[in-house]
């Protein structure tokens, strides 16, 4: 299982701090969701892991390896990505975008069936093309293609953020469920206070580039920090009044 | 019909090597402006501006261009022909294509990028994979905009000397053979609707992603392609190229010399439509072989001469001077002459152009393209102190027009043209002598075969000034018209 280590990442913008010395540290295993208000350097941080951003100072490892040591492609062939506009390539059926990591890679191996089976997909999808697929089944085939390579660390940039409540509900599950079974390493930013509580083992919260909470679902529940408490607040509030409907 | 192929093939070749230069150096250049907006401004900005010249202006640039680098570099570097228009071309086809390819790129949605990365594509992986392919229905649109463009600019590489559809369009206007204009339109109009399809199917079927569509657009576009490289047959032996200006008389007198050759067992090429200097120029730097010039023009615009001695001095000066062959005189005078309608001409009382210098100030002046530009008329013009109300340019044939239907009350008339009799005009004799003699002098390129020259020296002096506007008056009289080549049949009719 794939352990994460960050120590002081700052990212400048401007004269701004979107990441002001950041310190992270993921086990193996674990499933981390990243919230906070827009702007707060969610997505900065997650993109500085397989280096869609560079960081200006800061140090980040895999397995203890820097990841400025390891060649671009290699780094992001072994970590699966996912974002919220899901950019399946339109030219290239289902089939097709699973299969893109592995023959970048120069592996003929075909898992497509398997894949498609792990998200869910019916087989005989693997010919349609994404613009005949409704946006739940799109990024079911994201996630497909994300996993094609098997990576043991899996980077999602509010990955259901687009979708209906029920498909983004079922699809929310669904992935954690997966996480488990393949043993997954995860960092999933959502701006879903209640989506992260209830899918991840341990929600870190970020502000201004800063880490001002992190703890277990549970844990952070109970936060006296008035901020945490505001964002943990409002999912709640809503479930008490609609179970008294 | 053998001309129509032969001119529809090097029209389509034309057309397809400046396309192909068009796609070859644009797709990079769009590729590399669509990743750096500071390279972008500059580049489309000068391809806009190219488009900005005129086609016409842009192939006649490229002629001195080609010529100051030959010279400047001690290559032979063909001035004339295809290489200029070439160029020319394919500069102007480079805008559509890196306008497209610009917004083909940049047309990408950006979510799709970020997953292209994000999954560990090289940038050209990226490219390859992703880019092109999206982008290819928008890129190939630019190229099918560009392709039509240029076989519609490729009619005016006639005026460099690269034969085109242009040559039937350019000579027909000259000798007012209306079919012949419009057979040279509706082949170019043709060949670019068929481009066009061919082309659009490659896009739909790329956009279709329908391998059957774009396949056969391709294969279409290489059938086209390879029937304009197929040889028509002709006669063997060497070729001599033979120039002509644009007009009538030049057209005639170019057959006449093109008969002799190939009685002579020589194969001959025209370069027709040339403009006087150009036509020099192309002689001196052996771009053409043959052509017919007029001591008085060479005289004023060759060697800048200003004064008018008699024909005999001029004729002996200029084979002195100049650094081409001068075979010799054909016989005949074709010289600028102002001329008018008689009535009009007697109704001013104007007998001379003292006189008209008298009534010019009320009177419009009908000249052809270059007259206005060239030393003879600012020596006219300044020994009479001519001052006209308007002056006006027009193609020869237009010019004669202007004058009959009172557009232009005085034209710069050719002397052996038969429609100065046919129209009742008069020339306006020329006292002070400001125009030059214009003998029509047979001239050939410093390195002309020997026995070329031999088989062209029978027309020394065998052309009598008469039958030349005879032959002139059968191609460009309106009815039982003639073309150019059955006047010079019975012009010259041979043995």
């Amino acid at each position: 299982m794939t352990a994460l280590h960050i120590s002081g990442l700052t990212r400048r913008h401007g004269g701004r701090a979107a990441l002001d010395h950041v310190d992270l540290a993921v086990e193996g295993g674990q499933f981390v969701a990243l919230v906070g208000p827009s702007g707060s350097g969610k997505t900065t941080l997650l993109k500085s892991i397989n280096r869609l951003v560079e960081p200006d100072e800061g140090i980040v490892t895999i397995d203890g390896r820097d990841t400025r040591d390891i060649p671009l492609a290699e780094l992001r062939h072994g970590i699966g990505y996912v974002i919220q506009s899901i950019g399946l390539f339109p030219h290239l059926d289902v089939a097709e975008n699973v299969r893109i990591v592995p023959r970048l890679m120069g592996s003929d191996e075909d898992r497509v069936a398997e894949l498609l089976e792990l998200v869910a997909l019916p087989g005989e999808m693997a010919t349609r093309y994404p613009r005949e697929l409704s946006g739940g089944q799109q990024q079911r085939v994201g996630v497909a293609r994300a996993l094609a390579a098997r990576p043991k660390l899996m980077l999602m940039d509010e990955p259901f953020g687009a979708l209906d409540p029920v498909t983004r509900d079922a699809l929310g599950r669904a992935y954690r469920a997966l996480h488990d079974k393949l043993g997954l390493t995860t960092l999933m930013v959502t701006h879903d206070v209640a989506e992260a509580l209830l899918l991840a083992d341990r929600v870190v919260v970020l502000i201004e580039g800063r880490i001002r909470a992190d703890a277990a679902p549970a844990e952070l529940a109970r936060s006296a920090d008035p901020e945490v408490k505001a964002m943990i607040d409002v999912p709640r509030r809503q479930a008490e009044l609609l179970a008294a409907l | 019909m053998t001309e129509l192929i032969g001119l529809a093939q090097s029209h389509l070749l034309l057309s397809g090597c400046a396309v192909a230069i068009g796609v070859l150096a644009g797709l990079p250049l769009a590729i590399a402006s669509a990743r750096s907006p500071r390279l972008r401004t500059p580049v489309l900005g000068l391809a806009g501006l190219v488009q900005t010249v005129p086609a016409l202006a842009l192939l006649a640039l490229f002629y001195p261009a080609l010529l100051i680098l030959g010279r400047a570099t001690g290559l032979a570097i063909p001035a004339l022909g295809f290489l200029p228009a070439l160029i020319a071309l394919s500069l102007y086809a480079l805008l559509p294509i890196l306008r497209n390819g610009v917004a083909a790129l940049e047309g990408v949605d950006p979510g799709v990028l970020e997953a292209a990365d994000g999954l560990g594509m090289t940038p050209r992986q990226r490219l390859t994979q992703i880019e092109l392919p999206l982008g290819a229905p928008v890129i190939l649109a630019g190229i099918r905009t560009a392709s039509v463009w240029t076989i519609g600019a490729a009619t005016l590489a006639t005026t460099v000397g690269q034969p085109s559809l242009g040559n039937l369009i350019f000579s027909g206007l000259q000798t007012e053979n209306w079919e012949r204009v419009l057979t040279g339109c509706a082949a170019a109009a043709a060949l670019a609707l068929a481009a066009d399809f061919l082309l659009g199917l490659i896009e739909r079927g790329l956009a279709l992603r329908s391998r059957r569509r774009w396949l056969a657009g391709l294969t279409g576009i290489a059938a086209a392609l390879a029937a304009a490289l197929i040889p028509l047959p002709r006669a063997g032996g060497e070729t001599i190229v033979v120039g002509a200006k644009n007009f009538s008389e030049q057209y005639i007198l170019a057959s006449v010399i093109e008969r002799r050759l190939q009685a002579a067992g020589y194969r001959t090429e025209r370069r027709d439509n040339l403009g006087s200097t150009i036509a020099y120029q192309a002689l001196a730097a052996g771009d053409i072989d043959v052509y017919v010039d007029y001591s008085g023009t060479l005289w004023a615009n060759i060697l800048r001469r200003t004064d008018t001695p008699p024909p005999e001095t001029m004729r002996a000066e200029l084979a002195r001077r100049l650094p081409v062959r001068v075979i010799g005189p054909l016989g005949f005078e074709n010289a600028y002459a102002l001329a008018m309608r008689r009535a009009r001409a007697e109704e001013l009382g104007v007998r001379s152009l003292e006189d008209l210098a008298r009534a010019a100030p009320r009177l419009t002046l009908g000249a052809d393209l270059e007259f206005l530009s060239r030393p003879e008329w600012r020596a006219v013009a300044g020994r009479y102190r001519l001052r006209f109300a308007a002056q006006r340019s027009y193609s020869p044939t237009f010019m004669y027009r202007a004058v009959t239907d009172g557009s232009a009350d005085v034209i710069t008339a050719f002397s052996s043209d038969g429609r100065i009799a046919a129209l009742d005009l008069v020339t306006l004799p020329d006292p002070r002598r400001a125009l030059p003699g214009y003998d029509a002098l047979l001239l050939a390129a410093p390195g002309t075969d020997p026995r070329a020259i031999a088989a062209l020296r029978p027309l020394v002096g065998a052309i009598p000034v008469e039958r030349m506007r005879q032959a002139n008056l059968m191609v460009d009289r309106d009815r039982n018209k003639r073309t150019p080549e059955e006047a010079a049949r019975w012009l010259d009719p041979g043995d």
